[in-house]
């Protein structure tokens, strides 16, 4: 297993299991059906192997959504989630074969205010190719069965109801 | 009392590297506001001729609808704050789309593509575009809110091709018939950036072979035009002849809509980075999923990605499978079953490889 980059000063690996990431969604990555593309849980060029999140504790799914697009000014179409327990299970869940952690990196400087509020980010930057892979759909798979975060005027993905698995 | 409500200030741009990277403003920073001010201008001019092509002038209060003021900056780079320096309701559109549109022109500037979008660029506006980033050193770069910097080299590139003005290219097109005049032999094309280019053909059996696309767009078959056309100042500005069509995407395919939103995707869809889906990966995208439909197997979710590819998707419990069709031909086929890690990872070559690896879904 390959070891993990070492945090910059003023990062911090999250440790409450039950706290939630929260991920936005570009609209082309939702499908007709609602299922959104693992892809959201990509390696997105610009993150450079750290995917953009916000932290559960301190932004409501509602918040994030708000602040991405409304002061940043991008497009989003959802919020989904994961939880740092879910994360820092992968190593125990994939057998080994992919490990991740949860980073607040909130109090790093952003002196170009481009960054979401209260922000983390799911560590991928150890990762090969092929592992990238098996983390994204992973982390998929636990947040459909979270079902979609915000806004919950839509409610399910194919046959699924999203915002209670079991129904 | 009521007090009134701050402007919202935004930062239209910063400007990175040598000069500005020092403590202070630069006094260049402010000729570079300056230069912007101007292209918002002249673009909010074309946007709204394009808008309005009947109108004889553009609406009062324009110019000043467009300024702005400079209220404070953010040391380190030069990363300006401005809010809009008059309230101007009926305007706000305008100002909304001439801010959002110079973005996405300049990312295409940078990524050397056609950045004449979606509305026809006027040549005063063409000349203002070209005074912006003057003011720029070799170690010095603007850059927008996606990240990429406009550097003097690029600044170069684009007066070199401002310069040569005029290519003549003979390249199929994709796009919606939108006009037809049987008399001139003429017709319009709505190309997937949203702009509307005028064409001719010299063969008149071509009048009778695109009159039954002639549709609104929303109702209308993709077309890809086999013809020449002319490209100026980077944009395709007329078709010149039309030697022969076929439909691109016709409207009775399970996957039509979906491809026409991909297609139409511009620059930038995703967190303001995400290039627009290329064509040719597009239609082989639909090929595979043709040879998928007819070999009887389930169909995926279709998805673009960053890099101007289609990912085509199925999920299901702890079983995925992604195939992802890559611009740069290299195409990839991934399975993985996360309850048992089993995991299949190919390279495909040819749309019947990728049909197969699909096929592996059914299993």
């Amino acid at each position: 297993m390959s070891e993990f980059y070492e945090l910059e000063n003023g990062e911090v690996e999250m440790t409450s299991t039950g706290e939630e990431c929260l991920r936005l969604c570009s609209p082309s990555w939702i499908s007709e059906d609602r299922m959104p593309s693992s892809q959201i849980f990509g390696d997105f060029p610009k993150d450079s192997g750290k995917l953009s999140c916000v932290q559960g504790s301190k932004s409501s799914a509602e918040a994030a959504y708000k602040d991405f697009t409304e002061r940043l000014g991008l497009d989003a179409h959802s919020v989904w989630a994961v939880t740092v327990g879910e994360v820092k299970g992968l190593a125990q869940e994939t057998g080994g074969a992919v490990e991740s952690r949860v980073v607040d990196d909130s109090k790093l400087p952003d002196p170009d205010k481009t960054r979401m509020a209260n922000h983390c980010y799911i560590d991928q930057r150890h990762l090969s190719k092929g592992q990238k892979k098996k983390l994204r759909n992973k982390l998929l798979e636990y947040a459909l069965a979270r079902g979609q975060m915000h806004p919950n005027d839509l409610t399910t993905v194919g046959e699924q109801n999203i915002f209670n698995p079991g129904n | 009392m009521i007090t009134p409500r701050e402007p919202k200030r935004f930062i239209p741009f910063k400007l990175t590297g040598g000069r500005f990277d020092k403590a202070g403003v630069n006094l260049d920073a402010f000729s570079e506001l300056r230069a912007y001010r101007d292209v918002l201008r002249a673009l909010a001019r074309d946007i709204y001729f394009a808008e309005y092509p009947d109108a004889k002038r553009a609406p009062n209060g324009i110019d000043k609808a467009l300024d702005f003021n400079f209220h404070d900056y953010i040391d380190g780079s030069v990363v300006p704050t401005v809010t809009w320096a008059e309230a101007a309701s009926d305007l706000e559109w305008i100002q909304m789309m001439s801010h959002g549109q110079v973005e996405d022109m300049f990312n295409r500037i940078i990524e050397n593509q056609d950045w004449s979008s979606a509305v026809l660029i006027s040549d005063t506006t063409k000349k203002v575009i070209a005074k912006f980033g003057a003011t720029l050193r070799d170690d010095e770069a603007i850059v927008y809110t996606n990240g990429i910097p406009y550097t003097a080299k690029i600044r170069q590139r684009l007066m070199e091709s401002l310069d040569k003005r005029e290519d003549i290219k003979s390249q199929p097109l994709v796009g919606f018939i939108t006009e037809i005049d049987a008399g001139r032999n003429s017709f319009k094309l709505r190309l997937p950036t949203g702009k509307t280019v005028p064409g001719e053909f010299t063969n008149p059996d071509l009048f009778r072979a695109l009159l039954p696309y002639l549709n609104k767009v929303e109702e209308g078959s993709a077309l890809r035009l086999i013809c020449d056309y002319r490209l100026v100042f980077g944009g395709v500005e007329k078709i010149t002849d039309v030697y022969d069509i076929e439909v691109f995407i016709a409207r009775d395919s399970p996957w039509s809509e979906r491809m026409f939103e991909l297609i139409f995707l511009r620059q930038g869809w995703v967190d303001g980075q995400g290039k627009a889906v290329v064509m040719d990966t597009a239609e082989l995208a639909m090929k595979v999923l043709e040879g998928a439909q007819k070999a009887g197997y389930s169909l995926p979710h279709i998805f673009p990605t960053p890099e101007g590819g289609i990912q085509l998707e199925h999920h299901q419990g702890t079983k995925h499978l992604e195939l992802t069709i890559s611009p740069d031909d290299e195409h990839e086929g991934f399975y993985y079953d996360s309850s048992t890690d089993e995991t299949i990872e190919e390279e495909l070559s040819t749309p019947n490889a990728m049909v197969d690896f699909l096929g592996r879904w059914e299993a």
